[in-house]
């Protein structure tokens, strides 16, 4: 404490320190911390799992097939998938790792993972324009290359696959950058509010 | 102290630590965690974030600080991720509507322990949250030195933020001599 703390601070402290609060006992919250770790490990085990297997048999399919539509759909859903294993091993890592560092040094770091996700972001949309711009004039020529004219089911499987993907991607992108504007606003005001006062 | 925190982390496997660590500071934690959610139900939940944190961090701790101050940087940043998931949630983790109230002129009307714990408790709350997190430090006994370790702030910085709550704290609270 202070060298001379005065007796209105001891008072306080005094009331402070005397709060009822009710107790669990370490025991009760050593089972707790128990049940929750394994709850949490095998949840993400299970996250684990389910991803990698969809995407073997995904990457298997794509690699096996022999129709290039469908290698191409297998191959878009295999990168999603992988995608999202990753992003799935990132956040769990992330959640799982405590801050023990100081309380500004934990509010920087969350201002910073926030503009690492929004370049990462920014990255996405180039992906994406670049997957537009490979994509198209590749579906058109896969099926008006031929002699024959496509049948119209094929044709409508290409583009649908397309513009499904692609407004999938979008309105992921879309919502990630609404959810990282919120988050940025939020960590930007924590940080205003923990030294706004000197 | 450094050599004897590492000799005795050494000697003391995982779990009789943490079992340790809950014991010494649960009260405490409970307290901190008041400073940051009012509702009992969220307030709970942060209580049990923060001891998982605590599991969780406890391998990483190689004592360069003292476990005291390990534990509060622990709580305070679990406390500061509450706010923040339940501001992404439009709800604030503390409800500015709720009055404190305030502390009877008269001395013979004094109010009872549990009375003056709960107004100084609402008036804590009412504070910012960068004047908060270091009078509720203040409260749990730190130093000065301690309360920077646990902030990321220089004592300097401490001194005159404690002096900044404890004006605004008077002035929710009423002067202490009032209620002597």
């Amino acid at each position: 404490m202070t060298s001379a703390p005065d007796r209105e601070l001891q008072q306080w402290l005094d009331v402070w320190q005397t709060a009822s609060e009710p107790q669990t006992g370490p025991e009760a919250i050593r089972d707790y911390v128990a049940r929750r770790s394994l709850m949490l490990s095998l949840w993400f085990g299970t996250e684990i799992v389910i991803g990698a297997v969809a995407l073997v048999l995904l990457l298997h399919r794509a690699l096996t097939g022999t129709d290039p539509v469908e290698t191409l759909a297998m191959g878009a859903l295999a990168a999603i998938a992988g995608g999202s294993l990753l992003f799935s091993l990132w956040n769990w890592s992330k959640g799982l790792r405590a801050s023990s560092g100081t309380t500004a040094d934990f509010v920087a770091l969350s201002i910073d993972r926030v503009r690492r996700m929004r370049r990462a972001i920014r990255f996405g949309w180039g992906i994406l324009v670049c997957e537009v711009v490979v994509f198209v004039p590749w579906i058109w020529r896969q099926l008006y290359a031929g002699p024959q004219p496509p049948s119209a089911d094929a044709e409508r499987f290409a583009w649908g696959l397309l513009l499904g993907l692609t407004t999938f991607a979008l309105m992921l992108l879309v919502g990630l950058q609404r959810w990282i504007d919120r988050e940025s606003l939020i960590l930007e005001g924590l940080h205003q509010e923990m030294g706004a006062e000197v | 102290m450094i050599e004897d925190v590492i000799a005795a982390g050494v000697a003391e496997n995982r779990e009789a630590r943490y079992l340790r660590l809950v014991s010494e500071h649960e009260r405490a934690i409970r307290r901190m965690a008041s400073s940051y959610e009012r509702d009992a139900a969220r307030r709970e939940d942060l209580v049990q974030d923060i001891w998982l944190a605590l599991w969780q961090a406890l391998p990483g701790f190689r004592g360069d600080s003292s476990e005291r101050t390990f534990v509060f940087r622990i709580a305070h940043n679990r406390g500061v991720s509450h706010i923040q998931h339940w501001r992404r949630r439009r709800t604030e983790a503390l409800d500015d509507a709720e009055p404190v109230p305030h502390a009877a002129p008269d001395p013979e009307d004094a109010l009872s322990a549990r009375q003056r714990g709960e107004q100084l408790r609402l008036a804590v709350t009412r504070l910012p949250l960068g004047l908060r997190q270091v009078i509720v430090l203040v409260l749990e006994g730190l130093s000065y030195r301690e309360i920077g370790e646990v902030l990321g702030i220089s004592e300097n910085n401490v001194a005159v933020r404690v002096a900044r709550a404890r004006v605004a704290l008077t002035r929710e609270l009423g002067p202490s001599g009032d209620r002597s």
